[in-house]
């Protein structure tokens, strides 16, 4: 059975078929939420949160283009909304010394095994950047689709796309220079 | 000045330009420093973004998942006719009402009030969520997406919308972005609340962004007002 013959399932109330879409994406979910977020736990609330838009608003799912489209609009969006959250949340004041947001602060990736410079690096992205990257570079989809699920003209995706592989390269070099002027300090 | 190609350095750094046509456009990308800048940039990040593994729910935390959606949805879940029952009932009601008005006028017409004094009694007396679908039909507004199968919308005045957007940003409800039909609107900007209200008996859509809040046709898209501290 298809994605979309699942959705219209799940827009009838199917619980099956919901949980059949839901064994099929679920790890891709995660993925761009621990990516737009940098955190494992946000990432699972995250997670937690798009699929039950899915089951929500499944009736809304129009069949116009592909099932996968949709459902990663809904991740992007409920990314968006937890960002905002968590700025919002950070203009209070905090303890002196407390940066719960901090990329390279212990703890905060706990999903980044192999390579915490560059997860450190895509974090610090601007939000609209980091999802242009994600989608693409990531996950692999199209320039159209990314446009489809950012809900933004091709164009804009583009842009944000070469903007934000600009800036992850400097990023990364400011990173890597930084360890560097470690290791010569401690050596 | 040189003019370079960002497409066609993204081409050559994803690898997706032919071998004889990358090399002749690497020669000529290396006799631009903008542009040998760009490239190593977009091979920079590319490289570093490839060798990034794909993460996976742990077993603990994809059963974690299942019972928390499961939870939820079990909660929430409604058939479709329950869904349907307000819209049901606003039409049953409209039913009701043109009828017994049908019925005064027959018995000599001394009770009777115009249509949408007769329509705000019908108000009054409808299921909790027809208020929205009478209270719009009698002000011959057109029917906000999804009107008649979600939850009533708030009714204000001209007046309360100051104070009412004043609440909603104060408020840090969570804005589900899926729900707001205008989304391109707040493009880029941070939309701090949403919400679906009749503003003097149309229905509108209320986005508060940083400094100001937008009252929008959410049919059209149309800004109809925009409100600003």
């Amino acid at each position: 059975m298809t994605d979309r013959d699942l959705a219209v399932r799940v827009a009838e109330g199917d619980a099956d078929a919901f949980d059949e879409l839901m064994r099929r994406h679920e790890d891709r979910v995660f993925a761009i939420c621990l990516r737009m977020l940098g955190d494992r736990q946000a990432a699972l609330d995250a997670t937690q949160d798009t699929w039950l838009t899915v089951f929500r608003k499944a009736d809304r799912f129009s069949g116009a283009s592909a099932f996968t489209t949709w459902l990663h609009r809904v991740t992007v969006n409920t990314c968006y909304d937890h960002l905002r959250k968590r700025k919002r949340r950070r203009t209070d004041p905090l303890p002196e010394g407390f940066d719960p947001d901090d990329p390279g602060a212990e703890g905060g990736f706990a999903s980044v095994e192999l390579r915490p410079d560059v997860e450190s690096a895509l974090l610090r992205l601007p939000d609209d950047f980091r999802a242009a990257v994600v989608l693409v570079d990531l996950q692999d989809l199209s320039l159209h689709d990314a446009a489809e699920a950012l809900g933004v003209p091709t164009g804009t995706v583009k842009s944000r796309l070469f903007r934000g592989r600009r800036l992850l390269a400097k990023e990364l070099r400011n990173l890597r220079e930084g360890s560097e002027h470690q290791k010569d300090e401690h050596a | 000045m040189h003019r370079h190609d960002e497409d066609r350095i993204a081409a050559l750094a994803e690898g997706h330009l032919p071998v004889e046509e990358a090399a002749a456009f690497e020669a000529e990308v290396a006799s631009c420093p903008t542009c040998t800048e760009i490239l190593s940039d977009f091979r920079l990040a590319i490289d570093a973004l490839s060798g990034l593994p794909e993460p996976r729910l742990t077993d603990l935390e994809r059963a974690g998942l299942h019972r928390q959606v499961r939870r939820h949805i079990t909660l929430t879940k409604r058939p479709r006719w329950v869904r349907l029952v307000p819209a049901f009932a606003a039409a049953a009601a409209l039913v009701a009402v043109f009828g017994v008005a049908s019925m005064l006028q027959n018995q000599g017409g001394e009770t009777f009030q115009p249509i949408g004094a007769r329509l705000e009694q019908a108000d009054t007396t409808a299921t909790a969520a027809a208020p929205t679908t009478t209270a719009a039909a009698s002000m011959g507004a057109p029917a906000a997406p999804e009107m008649a199968t979600d939850q009533a919308m708030p009714a204000i005045t001209q007046d309360e919308l100051p104070e009412f957007v004043a609440t909603l940003r104060a408020q840090e409800k969570s804005v589900d972005r899926n729900d707001v039909s205008c989304l391109s609107l707040v493009e880029g900007r941070s939309l701090i609340a949403a919400e679906s209200v009749l503003l003097g008996g149309r229905p509108v859509e209320i986005l508060v962004i940083d400094e100001e809040a937008l009252v929008v046709d959410p049919t059209s898209c149309d800004v109809l007002i925009s409100v600003r501290p």
